[in-house]
C-alpha cells in the first residue's frame, strides 16, 4: 500500500502552480493584447533557462545573477519577437492564422538557435540548495525562492494593473485597442512593454523549471501545455483567472500523480493531466475562470 | 469664421471595397456640421477615415491649415481631435473614473488629470455619482454621456461623433444631443454623423447628406429641413 505525504503533495502543488503562474502570465496578457496564442512563448522560457544556466554554471556567477541574466535575455527575446516579426505582420494586416504559424515558425527558429549555441545534449545545474523539515514537508531553497518570485510577480502586476498609468493603458488597450488609440494612447507601445514583461516572466519561469529538473532545449515545450491550459481555464487575457489557474492545475497534476501510482500507472501521463482540463474547459466552460472577476478583473 | 478641419476630396472605404466618392466636408470653428443620409451610405466611414479607422484612398484632411492626412489616430488625439465613436466608445471592464483617466492619458500630470476630471463631474454629474461603477455595468444612455466625458477630459479642438444617438431612447438621444450643443457652445466645433436626420439637422448649423458614398446636398441645416423635396427623397422625413 502506498503511503502519501498529502501535505508535501500539497507544498509540490504550490510549487508546480507557482512555475505555471510565472509561464502563463505573459502568454494571456499577449493573448489579450494581440489576440493570437503565441507558440514562440516555449522559447521565452528556455532562451531565459540557457542564459540562466551560463551565468550560474559556467561564470559560476550565482542564482540571482542567472536570476536576473533570464530575465534580461528573454525581456529582449519578446521584444524583438514583436517589433521584428509580430508587429510588421500586423501592419501588413495578418491574421490571426498567420500570426500563430509566424510564432511556431519562430519558435523552431530560436529552439536551433540555442542548439547552435549550448547544443542538443541535456546539461544540469550542480547548485546544490539549502534544504529544511517543516514537519512532514520537505522544502529546498530553490523552492521557495520560486514561490517568492511568483507572489512578488502577482502583487506587482496587481499594483501595476490597477493604480498606474501604464496599468489601465494596458487594460484599456486590450478591452478596445481602437478606443485606447482614439483616447490617445500609443497602442503598440504598450503592446510592446506587455511583450517585453511576458517574456521576461516566462524566462525566469523556464530558468527555475531548469534548477530544479534538468535543461533541454525542448524545456519550453514542456511547459507550454500546461501554459496553454492556465491561460484556456484562468480565461483569455484574465491575469487574475490565470492566477487560480495556474494553482488549480498545480494542485491537480501533483495529486493527480498519487492517484496515478495508487492505480499502478505510469506517472508519465501527468503530462495529459493538464490536457485533460484544457479539453474539458473548452467544451464545459470556454470562458474559465475569467468571468469570475467580471471584466474588471480581466484584462481583455 | 475659419475652418479648422477639412476633409477634401475624400475616397475611402475598408480592404478594398470603396464607400465613400470624392467627398469633401468643412468644419468650421464653434459650428455643428451633420452628415445624415440614409443606411450605408458611408456617413461613418467618412468620420473615420479622418481618423485613421477606415482607409483612406485618396484625398487629403487638412487641421488647421495643416496636412495630418495619414497620421496616426493617437497623434491625432494629442493635435486636440477627439472622437466617439457609435459603438464600443467606453471600455467595458474599467470603472467611470478609470474611462476618464483614459481620457486623460497625454497629460501627464497627475494633478492636471485630477482638475479635468472634476470639470467633467461637474459637467456631467451622474458620471461622478457612478464613478467607481464598472462602465460595462451602464445603461445605453449612461454609456454614451461616458464617452462624452472621456473626449471632454482633454479639452479637444474638435470632436467627431460616429451617430451618437444610435441605440438612445428617445429621451435619452435628445439628451445627448442637447449635450453636443452645449459643448459646441463651449467653443468646440462639431462634426457627426448622424442617422436620425431631423433630430441631427435641427441640433446643427450645416448639413451635408451623403447617398451611396457621395454628397448630394450641403448647405444650412434650416435650409436643408425646408426642402421638402430633399427630405422626403434622401432622408425619410414626411413633409
Amino acid at each position: 500500500m502506498v503511503v502519501v505525504n498529502w501535505l508535501q503533495v500539497l507544498f509540490n502543488s504550490a510549487v508546480t502552480g507557482s512555475l505555471y503562474l510565472l509561464a502563463a502570465v505573459g502568454l494571456t496578457l499577449t493573448y489579450g493584447l494581440t489576440r493570437f496564442p503565441n507558440f514562440a512563448h516555449a522559447e521565452f522560457m528556455a532562451l531565459g533557462a540557457y542564459a540562466g544556466y551560463t551565468i550560474a554554471e559556467q561564470l559560476k556567477l550565482g542564482f540571482p545573477y542567472s536570476f536576473i541574466a533570464a530575465f534580461i535575455s528573454s525581456a529582449a527575446l519578446g521584444a524583438a519577437s514583436y517589433l521584428l516579426v509580430f508587429r510588421p505582420l500586423t501592419h501588413r494586416g495578418a491574421t490571426i492564422i498567420h500570426l500563430m504559424v509566424a510564432s511556431i515558425g519562430l519558435d523552431f527558429f530560436v529552439r536551433h538557435l540555442i542548439k547552435q549555441v549550448w547544443g542538443g545534449e541535456q546539461l544540469s545545474f550542480r547548485m546544490v540548495w539549502p534544504y529544511f523539515d517543516v514537519g512532514p514537508v520537505r522544502i529546498t531553497g530553490l523552492w521557495v525562492a520560486l514561490i517568492l518570485s511568483a507572489i512578488v510577480m502577482v502583487g506587482v502586476m496587481h499594483i501595476v494593473l490597477t493604480r498606474t498609468r501604464l496599468g489601465k493603458a494596458i487594460r484599456a488597450s486590450a478591452n478596445n485597442p481602437d478606443l485606447a488609440m482614439a483616447s490617445g494612447v500609443d497602442v503598440e507601445k504598450i503592446a510592446l512593454v506587455v511583450w517585453i514583461v511576458g517574456a521576461a516572466l516566462a524566462g525566469v519561469g523556464g530558468l527555475f523549471r531548469a534548477a530544479d529538473t534538468r535543461l533541454v532545449p525542448l524545456i519550453g515545450w514542456e511547459i507550454l501545455l500546461p501554459a496553454f491550459a492556465v491561460v484556456i481555464l484562468g480565461g483569455i487575457g484574465s491575469f487574475y483567472g490565470a492566477l487560480i489557474a495556474a494553482y488549480v492545475i498545480g494542485l491537480a497534476e501533483n495529486f493527480g500523480v498519487v492517484f496515478l501510482v495508487m492505480f499502478k500507472l505510469s506517472t508519465d501521463y501527468k503530462f495529459a493531466i493538464a490536457f485533460l482540463i484544457l479539453i474539458l474547459t473548452l467544451i464545459l466552460k470556454p470562458s474559465g475562470f475569467g468571468r469570475l472577476f467580471g471584466e474588471g478583473g480581466k484584462v481583455v | 469664421m475659419s475652418t479648422i478641419l477639412k476633409a477634401v476630396d475624400v475616397v475611402a472605404g475598408y480592404g478594398k471595397l470603396v464607400v465613400v466618392h470624392k467627398v469633401t466636408v468643412e468644419l468650421k470653428k464653434n459650428e455643428i456640421v451633420v452628415i445624415v443620409g440614409p443606411n450605408g451610405s458611408g456617413k461613418s466611414t467618412l468620420i473615420k477615415s479622418i481618423l485613421g479607422f477606415s482607409k483612406l484612398f485618396d484625398g487629403k484632411i487638412l487641421y488647421e491649415n495643416q496636412d495630418i492626412t495619414g497620421l496616426r489616430t493617437d497623434r491625432l488625439i494629442r493635435m486636440g481631435i477627439g472622437y466617439v465613436p457609435q459603438i464600443n466608445n467606453v471600455f467595458t471592464n474599467l470603472t467611470v473614473e478609470e474611462n476618464l483617466e483614459i481620457g486623460a492619458y497625454p497629460k501627464k500630470d497627475k494633478n492636471e488629470v485630477k482638475a479635468s476630471i472634476s470639470e467633467v463631474y461637474d459637467m456631467f454629474p451622474v458620471l461622478r455619482q457612478k464613478k467607481n461603477e464598472r462602465a460595462g455595468n451602464l445603461s445605453g444612455g449612461e454609456r454614451q454621456i461616458l464617452a462624452l466625458g472621456r473626449v471632454m477630459v482633454l479639452k479637444p479642438k474638435i470632436l467627431l461623433f460616429d451617430e451618437p444617438t444610435a441605440s438612445l431612447s428617445p429621451i435619452a438621444a435628445s439628451q445627448v444631443l442637447s449635450y453636443i450643443r452645449e459643448i459646441c457652445d463651449s467653443g468646440i466645433s462639431v462634426l457627426m454623423a448622424e442617422q436620425n436626420a431631423r433630430k441631427g439637422l435641427a441640433v446643427s448649423d450645416r448639413g451635408y447628406i451623403l447617398v451611396d458614398g457621395r454628397c448630394v446636398k450641403e448647405g444650412s441645416s434650416k435650409e436643408i429641413l425646408e426642402d421638402k423635396e430633399i427630405g422626403k427623397l434622401y432622408l425619410g422625413l414626411k413633409a
